[in-house]
């Protein structure tokens, strides 16, 4: 398997159990229900493409993938095409790979982050958009190496 | 738990072709030690593992201590 495709598989696989924990937890609230088969490809081929675009409009050049892109554009994809996949799944998935390096950002945050992502694409003026969502956890994630090193 | 092997199958598929090239930058976080942590957990969780107990623990007091229903 590609560095690539463990990268896809493994943002998928850690979405899918951290949904599955939300479910569980909040067993009170409207159930968030995990994309299908069919979801997941039409993702997957979102992501190709706007993996490809970004490495070109920004000359990034990547020795392996970063999860911390796959996950927030796949999840808010996800999201978008299927308002039943809580965003919630995806925030705490972003945070699930800042805590693998002692890190994490505490529940108020998490919950405005998914706040102003749930406006993606119904309301582009206050929300914080695939990029963005990507971006503000890939900087905490560099923060935490910097004052965290090894 | 893992997603279902087919859609796993499926997903891995997609990505089969070498067509996102992959070569050094000065930004190569992954590879240069410092997020051995991602890197575990990547093996781990791909592996049918699944979280550990600590970020699973973690993972449910954030969610109980969230004030969103979705």
């Amino acid at each position: 398997m590609t560095d690539l495709q463990e990268a896809v598989l493994y943002a998928v696989n850690v979405m899918h159990e951290v949904n599955n924990e939300i479910n569980d937890v909040a067993s009170g609230a409207a159930q968030s229900t995990f994309p299908s088969m069919k979801e997941l490809i039409n993702a997957g081929n979102f992501i190709k493409g706007h993996l490809q675009r970004h490495t070109t409009t920004y000359r990034v050049y990547q020795e392996k993938p970063d999860p911390f892109k796959i996950m927030a554009w796949m999840g808010l994809y996800l999201h978008q095409e299927n308002r039943t996949f809580h965003l919630r799944a995806v925030v705490y998935s972003l945070n699930h790979l800042l805590e693998q390096d002692s890190r994490s950002l505490p529940s108020s945050m998490l919950d405005k982050i998914t706040l102003m992502a749930m406006n993606d694409g119904r309301d582009d003026d206050v929300a914080i958009g695939k990029n963005g969502l990507y971006l503000i956890f890939r900087s905490c994630h560099k923060l935490s190496i910097q004052s965290n090193p090894g | 738990m893992p997603i279902d092997q087919d859609a796993a199958n499926a997903l891995t598929a997609l990505f089969a072709e070498p067509d996102i090239q992959e070569v050094a930058e000065e930004d190569s976080w992954f590879s240069n030690g410092a997020s051995r942590g991602i890197a575990a957990d990547m093996r781990r969780v791909n592996s049918g593992e699944g979280l550990r107990k600590q970020d699973r623990e973690q993972l449910r007091n954030n969610i109980a201590s969230s004030s969103l229903e979705n």
